[in-house]
């Protein structure tokens, strides 16, 4: 959807035209609730977040005055998986690096992710998608905004509080692994660069 | 170039954030190297193929909820909230209401303007001792009533007594009541 068309619909909602309130829902919510059924792992939580997200979005829309809308609701969302992480006790940081290797352990081991069963079907959307829930949290979330949401690497840098070169490093870490998890495919359409 | 800058160049290159410069170095790398160009390319189809649109939504019940708030939140809402009722600033009702307002407020003036006329009489009539001689009498009379009321618990439950303080809450209701008439028309 395009910055024009948001900022309309949130004028026409400043307004008091409700409806387009729905429609700024419908236009967006492919995307975040993707993002976010991603990132909570299938939890369950997924819709409690979404309903959450634009609660907060909602209440304080008065207050968005320009920028990247879409980057706004992922910026909220992010906030609002870290919320949900912490009420679960679960310790996951977004913003440490550091532990992504422990995180990824602890992922491989968890029940909820099954790569090989959800690639059965060998179609490659969903060998990639299956590959990404094997990825570190910061490393997934810049990949999953990136592809679900078009953000570029400037806005997921601000949502993640870190530099665009951690962003991007993050995002090439999350290649490499899709590189070697899906070697076949991505074999079939590149060769290799000479380092 | 290194594999990694290369990578991060064609990422930047896809989100639109590749510098002039950085576009032109990339270019250049790219015409000279037919494996780079394979590589962009298989990088670019596994992106795209991530970035198919997902065709899961949340459930109704979470947008019914979502346009709830919306409604609840909107900015006429508050404001409706804010002006209170629009009935009432129809100039039917809105102008009957404010000159009721006007003669009750006029209404009440006037009587505090002659309130402390009456309060000024009263209180120059009345002597400093004429009060201490009233105060001594009403204190008299309360000492009277103590006295009295105390007397008829003494009488009621002596000391020493180890009989239950409230007797009556054993007895039914209507026994209750009778003897509670016996006892104030005694008294």
């Amino acid at each position: 959807m395009s910055k024009i068309i948001e900022k309309e619909y949130i004028s026409r909602y400043l307004k008091g035209d409700i409806d387009a309130l729905g429609q700024l829902v419908e236009q967006t919510q492919r995307p975040l609730y993707s993002f976010i059924i991603k990132m909570t792992e299938g939890r369950g939580d997924a819709d409690e977040i979404f309903q959450e997200v634009w609660t907060r979005a909602i209440r304080n829309l008065q207050r968005f005055k320009t920028g990247n809308f879409m980057g706004w609701l992922f910026r909220i969302a992010h906030n609002c998986i870290i919320d949900s992480y912490r009420m679960q006790k679960k310790n996951i940081s977004l913003q440490d690096p550091g532990t992504d290797e422990i995180e990824l352990e602890q992922q491989l081991s968890s029940p909820t992710i099954k790569p090989d069963d959800e690639a059965a079907d060998h179609d490659l959307g969903e060998k990639i998608q299956s590959a990404v829930q094997t990825l570190p949290d910061s490393q997934r979330e810049v990949f999953l905004m990136r592809t679900e949401a078009d953000l570029p690497f400037k806005e997921i840098a601000r949502i993640q509080k870190t530099s665009v070169n951690t962003v991007l490093g993050r995002m090439h870490y999350a290649v490499e692994r899709l590189r070697t998890e899906l070697h076949d495919e991505w074999k079939q359409y590149s060769g290799e660069v000479s380092s | 170039m290194k594999k990694e800058i290369f990578e991060r160049y064609c990422l930047l290159d896809q989100s639109g954030e590749l510098s002039r410069w950085g576009k032109w170095r990339l270019e250049r790398y790219l015409a000279s190297s037919e494996s780079a160009q394979k590589q962009k390319a298989g990088l670019q189809h596994i992106l795209d193929a991530a970035s198919q649109e997902s065709s899961i939504e949340p459930s109704t019940f979470v947008k019914e909820q979502i346009m709830r708030e919306a409604r609840r939140h909107s900015p006429s809402a508050r404001e409706h909230r804010l002006r209170g009722p629009g009935w009432l600033f129809q100039p039917a009702v809105s102008i009957p209401l404010a000159i009721a307002a006007l003669l009750m407020i006029a209404v009440f003036s006037i009587h505090q303007l002659r309130r402390p006329s009456t309060l000024s009489t009263t209180s120059t009539s009345v002597t400093a001792d004429e009060l201490l001689a009233w105060d001594s009498e009403f204190d008299e009379e309360v000492n009277e009533m103590l006295a009295t009321v105390y007397a008829a618990e003494i009488e009621r439950f002596p000391v020493g007594s180890d009989t239950s303080l409230w007797p009556e809450d054993d007895l039914p209701t209507e026994k209750l009541a009778e003897e509670l008439l016996t006892w104030e028309n005694q008294s």
